[in-house]
């Protein structure tokens, strides 16, 4: 506990959190724009005019930007460091590097899922309430609805975590915060448009995908520990 | 008297290129051991690799009679300034050395050992508006906060004023007379002339000669420097 108290000293975690509810924000305005578009407008695409549509569409988006929010975060605290001086400082405690690796990993990522998870299932929320106070609710949300979005939001905190974790590998690699954000980028647009391809599958989608992202990011972040153990600087 | 610090036979190459070449010496408990030579003679290399931020290729570093591997816990007893501190910008001085302390596992009063760098006054002011100067203190504050055993500084009075000089010499011979084995690395003769018990200079990787301060001071006189740049120049472009 003490490691993960003195990691948080290092940043400034409210920047972090001010950045996540600026995403939030963001997310559900263009929410509240599709909902209203698919009831009002001349698009009658299933993405704006069904529940699941929407919640497709504001999972994709949040995981997208959460997969650059992880990646920013983990360019300030893992790739900067190890790249650049305080690497030296890193090193000469007398504390497993392994051991620090894990804790900042596991603050980056614990602090994506819950800001993602609870963005989501807020932008979801305010989303439900907006479509009653105007009564244009899209369609029956159905009985399975909300345990639908919790499960979803879950799993889009999980993607946005391991988006974030194998660019941070990418980026440690190259010695870049800059090719650590463009990698984030790239991943985040094909992951979130496999989301929203398939609205009535989403929950499948997901899983497959944070399975196969876990894979990846778990083998990533084991060759990533292994070069910090032997890195010299 | 114990043997702080043992090199050994030690050697270093990147690629072909070898930075230290078989180099050996000692540093026994209390003595403020300065390591000179010019740019490039490997003085911060052998520094780093005592303080297991770069491997040995070959030979032996024993620090506190171990021998210094994977394990990290001799690092407790470690401080050390390596190049330019770097820091923590937002925080301010108390709240790094206490972040500094809580890594290394150990406790130890703040404001007492701002004080004794000269930095008493800079409250809660964040480490982003420090000079150069405060940064060298607070860097120095910090490597003997945990009140190591060894300390390690590599060139720690660049960037500071005369008097700020003096005041950092006394301290070293205070903490080295408290008991505390100082590695001092420079290549200004100088510097390493009033504060250093013993020199050792080290040329294409490896210690060429070493000598006792005060021996040599009473033997040369004020040629001491003359002596001293007279054999570096005979040495120093000499290939491992």
């Amino acid at each position: 506990m003490k490691l993960y108290e003195l990691e948080l000293m290092k940043i400034r975690v409210s920047t972090y959190l001010r950045a996540a509810a600026g995403i939030c924000a963001c997310v559900l305005a263009l929410g509240i724009t599709c909902l209203f578009l698919g009831m009002y407008g001349q698009e009658k695409e299933l993405l704006l005019t069904t529940w699941s549509g929407l919640y497709a569409l504001e999972s994709a988006l949040t995981v997208g930007c959460f997969g650059v929010f992880a990646a920013v975060f983990a360019a300030k605290v893992i790739v900067d460091e190890y790249c650049g001086k305080k690497a030296m400082l890193l090193f000469t405690y007398p504390v497993s590097r392994k051991r620090i690796l894990h804790v900042k990993s596991r603050m980056i990522a614990g602090i994506t899922m819950a800001a993602a998870f609870a963005g989501n299932m807020a932008d979801m929320g305010i989303l439900y309430l907006v479509s009653r106070v105007f009564g244009i609710s899209p369609d029956k949300s159905g009985r399975y609805f909300v345990i639908q979005v919790l499960l979803s939001s879950l799993l889009t905190g999980v993607l946005s975590a391991e988006i974030g974790t194998i660019a941070t590998v990418i980026g440690w690699k190259k010695r870049s915060m800059t090719v650590t954000i463009v990698s984030a980028v790239i991943l985040v647009c094909f992951v979130p448009n496999l989301i929203a391809s398939q609205p009535e599958i989403i929950g499948w989608t997901m899983l497959l995908a944070a399975l196969l992202l876990g894979m990846a990011a778990g083998l990533t972040r084991h060759m990533l520990t292994d070069g910090i153990e032997e890195m010299e600087v | 008297m114990n043997t702080v610090v043992e090199v050994k036979g030690v050697c270093k190459r990147y690629g072909n290129n070898e930075v230290i070449g078989h180099c050996d010496f000692q540093i026994p408990e209390g003595e403020i051991y300065g390591l000179l030579g010019i740019n490039g003679a490997g003085k911060t290399t052998l520094m780093k690799m005592i303080l297991g931020l770069q491997r040995a290729d070959e030979g032996k570093i024993s620090v506190l009679g171990r021998e210094i591997d994977k394990n990290r816990e001799y690092l407790a007893q470690v401080g050390c300034v390596i190049e330019t501190p770097v820091f923590y910008e937002h925080l301010d001085a108390s709240g790094l050395l206490a972040m500094h302390l809580a890594y290394m596992g150990r406790s130890a009063d703040i404001s007492a050992v701002l004080r004794l760098v000269g930095l008493e006054d800079v409250g809660k002011k964040p480490i982003s508006h420090y000079s150069l100067g405060m940064r060298q203190r607070l860097g120095l504050a910090r490597a003997v906060i945990h009140r190591p055993r060894l300390l390690v500084l590599d060139e720690p009075l660049n960037g500071l004023d005369p008097i700020a000089i003096t005041e950092m010499r006394e301290l070293l011979r205070k903490l080295s007379a408290e008991g505390m084995s100082i590695l001092l690395s420079s290549h200004i003769i100088g510097e390493l002339r009033y504060t250093a018990d013993r020199i050792g200079i080290l040329s294409a990787g490896c210690i060429r000669q070493e000598f006792s301060v005060e021996e040599t001071v009473a033997k040369y006189g004020e040629s001491f420097e003359e002596f001293v740049v007279g054999y570096m120049r005979r040495n120093a472009y000499e290939t491992v």
